[in-house]
């Protein structure tokens, strides 16, 4: 039995339909904050903040004609950001505490609302 | 060309209403037509008035202007040719409402206004595939008309008023929707439609046929096209068909607005409906990639559609409305293509537009109407230049 050949970015024919439900799109009106945004830098292996301003929902995965999985190509964008030394200072700090403290927020006393909540 | 002065361009719209930052650029520089150029900036205006500011200033240094809505455009219209890119997207509000007319901002995508207007019962019935992202500027721009284009016709048909900015930096508010219709921003730019809205369909349902011959095919079209509750008439063609495991046969599917047809469920017509859209994905990865959009004569439907199957050039569509789309491999020669659709006495586009990837294809005479209507509203040329004409 032969395996059905997964889509990858190279099938992406830039529809734009990846943006219908992209909440970063849907926030801010620009095509440059959009999934589409993304899998242009991707394709053209130009990685910037741009990447890291995605929160992974997958609509994106949803509404691709294509069936390709962008949030992967994301999560592996970004690893690669990391890889490089391009990494938020937030994403460095919840890094920190959950290696420190188990969780994103840092140390905290029962009861105690942090006063800082960090996100990628 | 004179350089941008971006301090005079942010002095109209605002620091976080323009970029020149390289990676927006880039990602402004193509769009569904996957053809790149070249962007000097981009901009968000907000209201008409920050717009005919731009436009005034483009005028006097000679700056080139392409509008933009959703970037979908599969013939490049939205490509940037040296030119500012002004995106209407952020222009989205909707403006009026009467029990049965909505008038929105061109940059108000579509299915947003569908979904406003399904709770009242009505909807905006102009439905292109692209309906998620779709803005209305864009649409009367390309006059995008979609699968249920038979009943509805195109966003035009639609349309009561349009409020404009033309190249000239004039304001002009027209119920001759026609007159800018289809004309892909180089006349003006849309910055506001009145448009109709109708109820929605209490119930629809859909029927399903199989022909061998074209000509079968055509027959069966022509009879059922006097059928007024029909509000779709789709076709697959036979070397489509067999890319999706089915019969190599022609597949036609009927949605009418009623009980009529024999699939009633929701899943039933949902399951109909998958197959037709689904088309796209499994001929990219086909190797066809290439979607092109004649508009053929109903009497010549069928043997263009046998010139199709000797070309083994896959194909399906609007056959209700004439509009056959065709896959083309990227290396498929054109020339003969539209030599074909030209000897159907077929249009070039039936729906997607001409933007820069169609314009050596269409005839003369449309090319010297539009430059006249060009000379009219935009003398300087400062609008989507390079495109159409």
């Amino acid at each position: 039995m032969t395996e059905e050949k997964k889509p990858t970015l190279k099938d992406c024919t830039l529809c734009g339909l990846c943006k219908s439900n992209c909440p970063v799109f849907r926030a801010t009106k620009q095509e440059t904050k959009g999934a589409r945004a993304r899998a242009i830098l991707i394709k053209e292996d130009m990685l910037n903040e741009i990447i890291l301003q995605c929160t992974l929902c997958a609509s994106c995965k949803i509404e691709c004609p294509e069936e390709i999985d962008l949030p992967e190509e994301i999560r592996k964008a970004r690893q690669k950001l990391i890889e490089s030394g391009k990494e938020t200072q937030a994403n460095k700090i919840m890094i920190d505490n959950i290696r420190k403290y188990g969780n994103p927020f840092g140390k905290q006393v029962a009861g105690k609302i942090p006063k800082e909540l960090y996100c990628c | 060309m004179q350089d941008l002065d971006i301090q005079k361009l942010t002095s109209i719209v605002g620091q976080q209403n323009i970029t020149q930052n390289p990676t927006d650029l880039l990602i402004y520089a193509t769009d569904a037509a996957q053809i790149k150029g070249r962007a000097l900036a981009v901009i968000w205006p907000k209201t008409t008035g920050e717009i005919t500011q731009i436009i005034a200033y483009a005028n006097k240094k000679d700056i080139q202007i392409t509008p933009r809505g959703a970037g979908t455009s599969l013939t490049a219209g939205a490509v940037p040719q040296n030119s500012i890119i002004l995106d209407l997207s952020k222009m989205d509000k909707i403006t009026q409402e009467t029990s049965d007319t909505i008038t929105v901002e061109a940059g108000t995508i579509l299915d947003d206004l569908n979904t406003h207007l399904r709770q009242k019962d009505k909807y905006f019935p102009v439905i292109p595939s692209s309906d998620t992202v779709a803005t209305i500027g864009g649409m009367l721009a390309t006059n995008a008309a979609g699968t249920r284009a038979i009943k509805y016709g195109k966003t035009s048909d639609w349309t009561e008023e349009i409020e404009i900015v033309t190249g000239k930096g004039d304001i002009i508010k027209t119920k001759d929707i026609n007159e800018f219709a289809s004309t892909e921003g180089i006349l003006c730019i849309i910055t506001k439609a009145t448009l109709k809205t109708t109820s929605l369909p209490e119930q629809t349902s859909i029927t399903t046929y199989e022909f061998s011959t074209a000509e079968e095919l055509v027959e069966k079209v022509k009879q059922l096209k006097k059928d007024k509750s029909i509000a779709a008439i789709e076709y697959i063609g036979p070397f489509t068909s067999s890319m999706q495991d089915e019969t190599p046969k022609y597949h036609l599917l009927i949605e009418y607005e009623n009980n009529t047809g024999t699939h009633k469920t929701t899943e039933e017509i949902e399951k109909a409906w998958k197959q037709r859209k689904g088309l796209g994905t499994v001929l990219s990865a086909a190797g066809y990639p290439k979607i092109e959009d004649p508009k053929i004569p109903e009497k010549n439907i069928a043997a263009f559609l046998n010139w199709l199957k000797d070309q083994n050039i896959p194909n399906f569509g609007h056959i209700g409305y004439g509009i056959i789309h065709c896959r083309i491999k990227p290396d498929h020669d054109l020339n003969e293509f539209y030599r074909q659709v030209k000897n159907h006495n077929g249009q070039v586009s039936g729906e997607h537009g001409i933007g820069l990837t169609k314009k050596q294809y269409i005839p003369q005479t449309l090319k010297d109407e539009l430059k006249k209507k060009k000379q009219k509203y935009d003398p300087k040329n400062i609008l989507n230049r390079g495109k159409m004409i």
